[in-house]
């Protein structure tokens, strides 16, 4: 049987809440979970939901009157669950594990009208987001990225077969709509999942025509770098 | 605003022994909670699995993106609750329920909010004495028709002006229809956790805060409830089980509505992961995006909680049925 929560035990529900929503949104955290443009709500809500719980002390001061509302549901426990979950595991960004379960991103193709892409920027090699290569390579047999040398960041994540991919999730609200960017890498050997790399690569024409399948690279060059503040983009 | 009053009950209403005029219950949560954060270092490493890892993340995620809605929904319940005369109630909707449930279908368009926002604003609206199935339109058109998730969809299927649109309609229709429905055969509500009127001279501001804390606490355990339902299935069913059934019409729309229900995505996303969904028809996609919004796990944990179990058994089922009919109709019609 699980116990009644008590007004002083709800109190401390608020304040712990609002804790934790504040101390992810003072540093990068909330990052690994939700999108950057939800910092201000999250302090803010934070902000509430510790005046709420100091409000109370306040109010208690005067009166030991516990049994005014106390009779909450007792699902109000599980409002602990996020906070401890956030403490314990840490959660990180999501990865490798994911990648494979995930929605892949939509291209958007539309058939019936002509496409005309612009030319890549110059540079050699020039640096390209994932989806960017997606949307070229499904069009013309990816002729906007023919006989360039193309520079990409993402982690490492593997599918059921062994190939390995640089892969970048992309979110719109938060870490549950998820969906997911992959480039089937060839050239060199994978290092381990979840890794992130910068790779200097050259498309294999003709992969990833429609948007069906990952278009695939040939790796030239490949380091190891830190994962970026904002895993998502 | 103290109740000296009421104090002569107080020991035999609080649980728990006190200590020092709280009850024990704070003293040990506080210990164990301190207890963990102390020991964390020591339980990182051996709670590293990917598979939880996972469901972890997705998990705070819900959490993390709801909870700014939700507080946003119970701050306007408090306003609801304490600010807005009865005179100015009364003028806003209509008395006639018949005539109000349209009216406050429409008036989902002007409140850009996510469907956790909307439940403690129905319950508040009920408890103010707006007929039921008045409130539980609004409940049901808040989320689905406001600006902010037809923009989004606009975004989603670029070109296709016509989706935006059967999502708008199969979703008003799905919220009007479902309170006529109430209205004709159900009719009352039960509203558990009755809030005592402040009978003991507490001023508007006390009034107002002691709203909003009871509306939080009361939503945000069955929002939680939800979340980790939510991210279990989406971290341990194999996506391949829901690709399977695409290519079968009957299939696809049923598998779409249950896909709906128990993943609980943000109205505001939820269009994304439809367009996302490529094998399936515009059909199967709109019932995805119709049913989303009005019913998923972790909306029924909150309205269970809210209204009590045996309405819940009766609405989810009613909600999801008119859903699926209103988003086949309007795609056989427009799409």
């Amino acid at each position: 049987m699980v116990a009644a929560v008590t007004r002083a035990t709800q109190t401390l529900l608020l304040a712990v809440t609002g804790a934790v929503l504040l101390r992810m949104a003072a540093g990068d955290a909330y990052l690994r979970y939700v999108n950057s443009w939800m910092r201000w709500p999250l302090i803010a809500c934070g902000v509430l939901l510790i005046v709420l719980a100091l409000a109370d002390l306040w109010r208690d001061q005067g009166s030991q009157d516990d049994g005014h509302d106390a009779h909450v549901p007792r699902a109000a426990w599980l409002l602990f669950a996020p906070s401890l979950v956030f403490f314990l595991i840490a959660p990180p960004a999501l990865g490798a594990h994911f990648a494979e379960r995930a929605q892949n991103a939509v291209v958007p193709i539309k058939e019936a009208s002509e496409v005309s892409l612009p030319p890549l920027p110059e540079g050699d090699p020039v640096a390209l987001t994932l989806d960017d290569v997606l949307f070229r390579a499904a069009y013309d047999d990816g002729a906007t990225l023919a006989d360039r040398r193309l520079e990409l960041t993402g982690f490492v994540s593997r599918d059921k077969s062994g190939t390995w991919y640089v892969t970048q999730f992309g979110i719109n609200c938060c870490a549950a709509d998820a969906t997911v960017m992959r480039i089937a890498a060839s050239g060199v050997e994978a290092p381990p999942d979840d890794q992130w790399v910068r790779v200097v690569a050259t498309h294999v024409p003709g992969t990833g025509d429609g948007g069906v399948e990952p278009p695939e690279v040939t790796i030239e060059q490949i380091e190891p770098i830190e994962a970026p503040k904002n895993q998502y983009s | 605003m103290s109740a000296p009053t009421r104090q002569d009950d107080a020991p035999t209403t609080a649980p728990g022994r006190q200590v020092g005029g709280l009850p024990l219950q704070v003293y040990v949560v506080f210990a164990v909670l301190g207890a963990l954060v102390v020991s964390q270092q020591w339980l990182v490493p051996r709670l590293d699995s990917p598979a939880l890892a996972t469901w972890s993340t997705i998990f705070v995620a819900i959490v993390v993106q709801s909870i700014p809605f939700l507080v946003g929904g119970v701050l306007l319940a408090g306003v609801i609750a304490t600010m807005l005369s009865e005179k100015a109630l009364r003028r806003l909707v209509p008395a006639n329920p018949g005539l109000g449930v349209p009216v406050a279908g429409l008036a989902g368009v002007a409140l850009p909010g996510c469907e956790c926002a909307s439940v403690p604003v129905a319950s508040s609206l009920m408890r103010r004495g707006v007929a039921p199935a008045v409130a539980l339109t609004f409940l049901l058109a808040a989320p689905a028709v406001n600006p902010v998730v037809l923009v989004s969809t606009a975004v989603a299927f670029p070109n296709r002006p016509e989706i935006v649109l059967a999502r708008f309609l199969a979703s008003l229709v799905t919220a009007v229809a479902v309170g006529w429905l109430w209205l004709r055969f159900a009719g009352r509500v039960p509203i558990l956790h009755r809030q005592r009127t402040h009978d003991h001279g507490e001023g508007a501001a006390q009034a107002f805060l002691g709203s909003v804390r009871h509306d939080f606490i009361h939503a945000a355990g069955f929002l939680v409830l939800g979340a980790m339902i939510a991210a279990a299935i989406n971290t341990f069913v194999p996506r391949e089980i829901i690709d399977s059934v695409a290519g079968n019409v009957f299939l696809a729309v049923g598998s779409m509505a249950i896909f709906a229900f128990v993943v609980a995505l943000c109205s505001e996303a939820d269009a994304f992961v439809a367009a996302s969904l490529s094998a399936f028809s515009d059909t199967a996609k709109l019932v995805f995006m119709v049913v989303g919004p009005a019913m998923d796990v972790k909306l029924a944990s909150m309205e269970s909680g809210q209204f009590g179990g045996a309405f819940a058994l009766r609405f989810v089922p009613l909600v999801i049925v008119v859903a699926v009919l209103s988003a086949c109709g309007m795609g056989w019609w427009l799409l």
